[in-house]
């Protein structure tokens, strides 16, 4: 192999978006991210650094604010995770539809501002607590010193509980939905499985803005927080209010300025409340009465939520500080053996953690369940460290049935926590670059040969032809920059949101979808100007429906979408004629059965145009042939694991490249329908550092030569060669057998430690010819792909740069202030 | 012999037993102060090195209420137990080893008068460990020992091996005691009864940071922590696994609870563990209030910061001027006090924090920046009144009485409020009194930030009506344009003074009376500049008028100009030093100048006016010298190595008394620490019990500060020591005043009223006509009582008999 080229460039526009509500599926395995811009994602959580994954996005209404989402739970006929419902600032409730990945709106505006929602907790709370110690000696044997005999998951506003099959249905599966509007209102809505809201009833009006709701545990109280500093308890049976509490602290009286923000019942019988003077209170839900007061918070508090023992609170607020109380029971007189004890509960504050740059807007608490097989038994005595806990560790913590508190906010970041070793590890950040702009690169191209980047922002395309000194001597090998200039940029039809596109690899043709149709684009050059370029839209067939994924087949003559209808359509595109529609299939020989599959996400198609990989959201992949337009394979979900990346190598077109959440690495012969050998023999012995690749893979690039038998994998953070032709070095710090696990763990961590601590020192060096090399980035990285086959482009941004268009934080403490 | 300047903030004070007096440690003495009136009312004298630790006993029953105990420790490796009223040493304990720190956990179970037996007192000591080699690396010097003070035993075994002996501290009902250890805490459990090392449970609380110090929790498992940056560290129920095994078998239902302990470090017995961070440096002490629901905190700063544990909540105490050091609560509840650095105790009403008295003693050395250095001594004198002026770091003068060991006044020299956690940017570089103490002239100097802003100013004070009160007379900016003054001399006898630069040039200044032709006919007065000399441009480093003020002497480097100061005309020069002379002297009423050079060359020089040469010179390294008013001997401070300053310790020195006539020394003293150190001779005083005062000798005492302000005044001519003795100590004793307790404290005497009462003759009681018709006139709310009105209605019916008075 020879050496390779690193040529940077951070051209690239890159703006997201701030995380305004979060909220955890009833499952405790994946939690939903709403953002400003109006869309949504869905990460799957998982205990390891290797679950973290954004399995959707889903582009919703960029004019509607969300304000909350909840998550329902689902009732014991139903199937699936539940319905998502948001409520948005100008009024309505959204329900977001996770198979066909659109927002569907199921109540139009009351007319004033939702602030928030809280859904009804269950009668079976009961039975899963009665159930639960029979849960834990089934499922979690193998992790004993972790199963929290109280682990039964619940959250801070949409109380949840475990979809168990036994669990006894109960009269009506109709969930009482409570939401705080603007005027001083509750309404009561109850929500079916299915779909729709309908009107229950309302409380009576009371003065200022209802702005944080919260249900007690055993639904029979609500409580809700208003913007004139008071918190009004009401019996949700008769409807009366059973009493009301003044927030501010000694004798503030309720100003009209005090906002109570958040509220938290816990099981106990204390209310929670967080509110714009940066207190935290703890009350007697009973009598209304103050126990604990906490003012930590520099800012607002914005956020609360509890551990599924209840024995935690963390809050969040504008100050962007996560901070954890602890219950507390305290022996008084303990100094005289002879007095009698007395045994005092107590909020204590315990400590806090400061990630986010700025305000942090919702908190989560996730339960992660995982399906896959369990990773090798990770539970080794923990030495005490002197270093730091670098990002590498964070498996440490995360062992399933852990409670994992997920932070957001303002600064488009997602911090996941371990809850219950909060202060000894940093956070683990699961979403090092956010809303990364999708892109592709095209080589060889019709334009002079020149590579092509196409580069999907959220309302444009752009496309950028890039320079790369291809004559420059081996030697400089590192960090040149390259030259990318502007060849056009398209916006999208009234700013709708781009769902997917492609470039063909001629690099003249592109394609978008946004949520209403497909279009198809020719850029042309400039009749007038060598260097001028236009865009030809080009007809497509009509009645095509909206594509989640699509891609141009090698000689872009065909144009694959994935339709929202979850059928393949293939379109030829000089005849702008509909050619095949695919269904896929979970069984390869039932045909023509009505499309039931979840939604395509990722497709990719073979250097000789015979196969179509196309891979759902939850990691099936279905294996097409083009020629003779069949489905010609499905493979399940490998261990369970979602697909993260995957594509063909140029070289051999009967090889599949699939990476998953779970860190592996498959290669299918695609024409014999099995594992490839590569696979076969290493996929399952990959050296540790790989499977404890920093963050998320996002994506594959293959030389674009025909005899190289590498593809790098990288995520956000690092990138990893992975030649197949090249014996796997089992490196030092790999014991397959798991014999000395201390000795082990020890080396590995030091060994880490001390890469990580090169790789920041010194410039990455990829160009050593050893099988998976790390190569660690300082920055984010939005894409990396072969410029040529000794070059590698890496887009990559300042993080700095990309906060500084953020608004500013609301409360930034400057020292000596 | 009077020594004083005692620092009072060394270690810990302690309150009596009822929070009327203050034991101080003031170096080997005990102080005792009143805190009502903040005066010392005894010593306690018997110990023969620096006292680091007073535990008082405490009293049991309001019977025994004048018995006062306390227990102390020295360096000097000795326990003494004293009965302070009287006071008088009862008992000593020798230990060996310098004790740096002692408690005593079990004082508090068996106070005194109480009718139980007295269970044996165990002491835990932090010795430091002599045998061991200083200079080694690693070796732990410092030690944890149990003593048994009853039998004067020690207990065999250590509990813990330190690299320095450290403070132990102890909780308040003595169950705990604990120390820093580096980045750890050591807390042990005190045995009930009997002591053995092997029996006292241990448990470790780890940090990440160097802990300073410890508090305990009066009622809570709550230990507080302290780090060097600043940090608060608060664990909650610490040793509930460790410490509870034996006492009850509830260990099991804890391991239940064993997964969640947030903060806690490691395998560290606690259950949780919370940060606090407000200081920004290393934490001096914590306390907890005695009712638990505070934590109070001190550092650098110099502002006490009261944490409410419950919430969190700050509160402060700033403005105390000083960095703080202790703090100390009394068994009263309305008293504390606090130790700053500035060798102040202040005592502090307590729920409002008000400073009621402050026991100030002499102002501790501070150090300068470097940039510029007073070449010449830093303490100036009041020889008449026995005063020292010694610069203080927070811009002021203090005046110190020698002969009462007490702060007199303080006069800021700038105006500029002080902040002790920010650099030093503005000092006093020179003070100068003039013979009689009636001028005050200062040098303070601001140094440039980023070479901008530099400034030197010349003020001169008048006296006020009152001993150590000045007030401001006229201030000279940057008198020599921007280049430092080195000395700042008073012309005896006249109102003129001089001031020479290195910038080469030196100023006769002159107060002068002027009139403003305005309405008022203001009179003004001021100092004024009457002349300018310089001599070939050298810098001008020492000046001196002699005793009679007819000659200016004025050192130019390594020569010694001699002026005219009236026509300022250079009358002579005088011959060649190695080195720039930094000190210059007249001796008495002689012909001789005495100069003294530093640097490299050290020269002490004595040189004679008559026939300018040399008479003849030392090569000695003169920290100081001084003259007698009139007679011919001088004394030189003399440091024994004489090399740069860097090589020099701030150790060892020696005095030397000349005769001007003889170059033979006519006594000599070693002393300690004389580096910064300061030498006078005083007239002698009146008020002294002296009974030597002869006529025809000599009778002027010498005193001696060292560097750390510590002094000595002795007679330089009698061998026999303790000849002098400070002016009756018992005067300053405050007369005990009646103490007023509970009802009384609080809204003062009731009045007496009840025996007046009987003694008022009765007053004939004479019913009016006709009683029932307005007995019950009135609206029924108004009236009393039917039951009381019956009965006066019914006796108004009946009539009486004018017989009341016969």
């Amino acid at each position: 192999m020879e050496k390779l080229q690193l040529c940077r460039d951070c051209s690239v526009e890159w703006k997201p978006s701030a995380v305004v509500a979060l909220a955890t599926s009833a499952d405790g395995s994946q939690v939903a991210a709403a953002r400003e811009d109006g869309s949504l994602e869905i990460w799957l959580v998982s205990p390891g650094s290797v679950g973290w994954h954004c399995q959707l996005t889903i582009q919703g209404d960029p004019t509607s604010r969300v304000s909350s989402l909840v998550w329902c739970r689902p009732s014991s006929k139903s199937e699936g995770p539940g319905r998502l419902l948001s409520s948005s600032i100008d009024g309505s409730i959204s329900e977001w539809d996770l198979f066909g990945l659109q927002q569907k709106v199921v109540l139009d505006s009351v007319g004033v501002s939702i602030w928030q929602m809280a859904i009804e907790p269950s009668d079976d709370i009961v039975h899963s607590e009665k159930n639960e110690s029979g849960l834990i000696a089934n499922g979690y044997t193998n992790h004993g010193a972790h199963s929290d005999s109280e682990s039964s998951r619940s959250d801070d506003d949409d109380d949840d509980d475990s979809d168990e099959p036994h669990a006894v249905p109960t009269g009506s599966n109709n969930q009482r939905l409570a939401i705080a509007c603007d005027d001083g209102c509750v309404r009561l809505y109850s929500a079916s499985d299915t779909d729709g809201l309908t009107y229950y009833r309302s409380f009576p009006r009371v003065s200022g803005r209802i702005l944080s709701v919260a249900w007690s545990h055993d639904a029979k109280l609500i409580s809700f927080g208003s913007s004139d500093g008071l918190i009004r308890c009401w019996n949700a049976i008769s409807f009366r209010e059973a009493y009301r509490i003044t927030v501010g602290l000694g004798g503030l009286g309720s100003g009209p300025e005090l906002c109570v923000w958040s509220l938290l019942f816990l099981r106990c019988g204390t209310l929670v409340s967080g509110d714009s003077t940066g207190s935290v209170q703890f009350w007697d839900s009973r009598h209304g009465t103050l126990l604990q007061a906490h003012t930590y918070h520099k800012g607002d508090v914005n956020a609360l939520v509890t551990v599924p023992s209840h024995n935690r609170v963390f809050s969040a607020g504008s100050d962007g500080q996560v901070i954890l109380y602890k219950l507390s029971n305290e022996t008084l007189g303990s100094g005289n053996d002879e007095l009698p004890k007395e045994q005092t509960t107590k909020w204590v504050y315990v400590g806090y953690i400061r990630v986010h740059t700025h305000d942090v807007r919702a908190l989560t608490m996730a339960v992660p369940i995982c399906r896959e097989d369990a990773l090798p038994d990770e539970k080794v005595p923990r030495v005490r460290c002197r270093e730091k806990p670098v990002d590498f560790s964070y498996r440490k913590w995360a062992h399933l049935g852990v409670p994992m508190l997920i932070s957001a906010g303002d600064d488009t970041k997602l911090f996941a926590y371990s809850a219950k070793e909060f202060t000894q590890f940093s956070p683990h950040d699961i979403c090092p670059a956010p809303q990364r702009p999708s892109v592709k690169i095209v080589h060889d191209t019709v334009l002079d040969g020149a590579s092509v980047l196409f580069v999907q922002s959220s309302v444009w395309l752009d496309v950028f032809l890039v320079k790369v000194d291809g004559n420059v001597s081996p030697s400089v090998s590192v960090g040149r920059s390259t030259k990318t200039q502007l060849l056009a940029r398209l916006k999208s039809k009234g700013s709708r949101k781009i769902i997917c596109s492609t470039i063909s690899s001629t690099g003249i043709l592109f394609a978008y979808s946004d949520h209403v149709k497909p279009c198809l684009f020719e850029l042309r050059r400039h009749k007038g100007g060598k260097s001028r370029w236009s865009i030809d839209k080009l007809q497509l067939p009509k009645g095509l429906p909206y594509a989640h994924c699509m891609v141009f087949s090698v000689d872009a003559s065909h144009l694959m979408l994935a339709g929202h209808d979850r059928k393949i359509y293939v379109v030829d595109v000089k005849k702008s004629e509909l050619v095949h529609t695919f269904v896929p299939q979970r069984k390869v020989e039932d045909m023509n059965f009505p499309a039931s599959e979840p939604p395509i996400t990722r497709m990719f198609t073979s250097s000789d145009g015979q196969w179509l990989a196309a891979i759902s959201c939850l990691g099936d992949i279905y294996i097409f042939n083009l020629e003779i337009y069949r489905q010609h394979w499905f493979i399940s979900r490998l261990n369970d694991a979602s697909v993260t990346a995957g594509g063909f190598p140029p070289r051999n077109s009967n090889v599949l490249v699939i990476t998953t959440s779970s860190n592996h690495v498959y290669v299918f012969d695609v024409e014999a329908k099995q594992l490839g050998e590569w696979s076969r023999y290493h996929t399952y012995h990959l050296p540790r550092r790989f499977q404890e690749f920093p963050g998320e893979v996002i994506g594959l690039s293959f030389p674009p030569s025909s005899h190289s038998t590498s593809v790098i994998i990288y995520s956000a953070r690092a990138m990893c060669l992975i030649d197949f032709g090249m014996p796997i070095d089992q490196d030092d710090d790999e014991y397959p057998n798991g014999s000395d696990i201390l000795l082990k763990y020890d080396s590995s961590k030091n060994a880490r430690a001390k890469r990580k601590r090169k790789n920041f020192d010194q410039e990455p060096r990829p160009n050593k010819k050893k099988n998976f090399d790390f190569c660690a980035f300082r920055d984010p990285v939005l894409f990396v792909g072969h410029a040529s086959e000794n070059s590698v482009l890496i887009l990559e941004k300042r993080w700095m740069e990309v906060a500084q268009n953020f608004d500013a934080p609301v409360h930034r403490h400057i020292f000596g202030t | 012999m009077i020594t004083g300047g005692q620092s009072f903030v060394s270690s810990p004070p302690a309150f009596s037993h009822d929070g009327k007096k203050l034991l101080v440690c003031t170096g080997r003495t005990v102080s005792v102060f009143s805190t009502s009136t903040g005066m010392l009312i005894t010593e306690l004298e018997g110990h023969a090195d620096r006292v680091t630790s007073i535990v008082v006993i405490p009293v049991a029953v309001a019977a025994s209420k004048f018995v006062s105990y306390c227990w102390t420790s020295s360096l000097d490796g000795i326990i003494c137990y004293w009965d302070f009223s009287v006071p008088e040493l009862v008992k000593k304990v020798k230990v060996g080893l310098p004790i740096f720190s002692m408690v005593i956990p079990n004082v508090s179970r068996n106070p005194v008068g109480s009718n139980e037996k007295m269970s044996t007192l165990f002491a835990y000591l932090s010795v430091e460990d002599i045998n061991k080699p200083a200079d080694q690396h690693k070796a732990l010097r410092g030690q944890i020992q149990i003593y048994n003070l009853t039998n004067s035993h020690r207990v065999k075994g250590l509990l813990a091996e330190t690299l320095n002996p450290v403070f132990i501290s102890v909780s308040k009902s003595g169950e705990y005691i604990g120390i820093p250890n580096k980045r750890k805490l050591h807390i042990w459990k005190v045995p009930g009864k009997d002591c053995k090392c092997d029996e006292i449970k241990k448990i470790k609380l780890y940090h990440t940071k160097k802990l300073s110090t410890l508090a305990f929790h009066p009622y809570e498992r709550m230990v507080a922590g302290g780090d060097v940056t600043g940090r608060i560290l608060i664990w909650r129920g610490f040793g509930k696994r460790k410490f509870s095994e034996n006492l009850q078998a509830t260990g099991k239902g804890r391991t239940t609870n064993e997964e969640e302990r947030p903060g806690v470090r490691g395998d560290d017995d606690a259950d949780s563990c919370a940060t606090w961070h407000w200081h920004s440096s290393e934490i001096k002490f914590l306390f907890f209030s005695s009712d638990g629901a505070y934590l109070y905190s001190g550092a650098k700063e110099g502002v006490l910061v009261i944490w409410q544990l419950d919430t969190g909540k700050r509160k402060y105490k700033p403005r105390l001027g000083s960095p703080l050091l202790y703090f100390t609560d009394s068994p009263d509840p309305s008293l504390s006090c606090i130790s700053c650095a500035d060798n102040q105790i202040h005592l502090l009403k307590m729920p409002t924090m008000e400073i009621k008295k402050s026991i100030a003693g002499i102002k501790l050395p501070f150090s300068s920046p470097d940039g510029y250095k007073g070449l010449g001594s830093e303490f100036a004198y009041d020889h008449a009144a026995g005063l020292v002026a010694l610069p203080t770091k927070d811009y002021c003068v203090q005046f110190f009485s020698l002969y009462d060991n007490l702060e007199v006044s303080e006069v800021q020299v700038c105006e500029k409020n002080f902040q002790p956690a920010d650099d030093v940017t503005i000092y006093v570089a020179l003070i100068s009194l003039s013979a009689d103490g009636f001028v005050m002239g200062t040098v303070d100097v601001k140094l440039p930030e980023e070479r901008l802003g530099g400034l030197v100013s010349l003020k001169f004070w008048k006296h006020g009506s009152r001993m150590g009160e000045y007030s401001l007379s006229t201030v000279i900016y940057e008198p020599h344009s921007d280049a430092g003054i080195s000395a700042l001399a008073f012309r005896p006898g006249h109102d003129m003074a001089v001031s020479s630069s290195f910038g080469g040039d030196f100023k006769v200044w002159v107060h002068s009376s002027y009139t403003e032709d305005t309405d008022q006919m203001l009179q003004k007065s001021g100092w004024r500049c009457q002349s300018i000399g310089s001599y070939k441009k050298k810098p001008m480093t020492a000046a001196a008028f002699s005793a009679d003020g007819s000659v200016l002497a004025v050192a130019a480097g390594t020569v010694v100009t001699l002026w005219d100061p009236d026509s300022n005309i250079l009358v002579a020069i005088i011959g060649d030093t190695l080195s720039p002379i930094t000190r210059l002297s007249f001796i008495g009423k002689s012909e001789y100048l005495v100069s003294s050079s530093k640097g490299s060359k050290p020269q002490l020089s004595v040189w004679s006016t008559s026939n300018l040469s040399m008479y003849w010179s030392y090569k000695l390294f003169a920290q100081d010298v001084s003259c007698t008013a009139d007679g011919s001997q001088f004394a030189v401070l003399a440091n024994h190595n004489s090399l740069d300053d860097t090589t020099t310790r701030d150790g060892d020195g020696v005095i030397l008394l000349f005769d001007v006539e003889n170059p033979v020394p006519l006594a000599t003293w070693s002393v300690q620490k004389a580096k910064r150190g300061g030498l006078t001779f005083l007239p002698p005083n009146p008020s002294f019990h002296d009974t030597k005062c002869k006529e025809g000798k000599d009778t002027s005492l010498l005193l001696y500060i060292n560097g750390d302000h510590e002094y000595v005044i002795f007679d330089p001519h009698s061998s026999e020591e303790n000849q002098i003795r400070r002016n009756a100590q018992k005067s300053q004793a405050p007369p005990e005043e009646a103490v007023r307790f509970g009802y009384a404290s609080i809204y003062g005497e009731l009045p007496d009223i009840s025996l007046k009462k009987e003694q008022i003759p009765e007053i004939p009681f004479v019913p009016s006509e006709r009683p029932w018709e307005t007995i019950f006139s009135g609206s029924s709310h108004v009236l009393p009582p039917l039951t009381k009105l019956c009965s006066a209605f019914l006796a108004s019916l009946l009539e009486k008999r004018p017989s009341g008075n016969e």
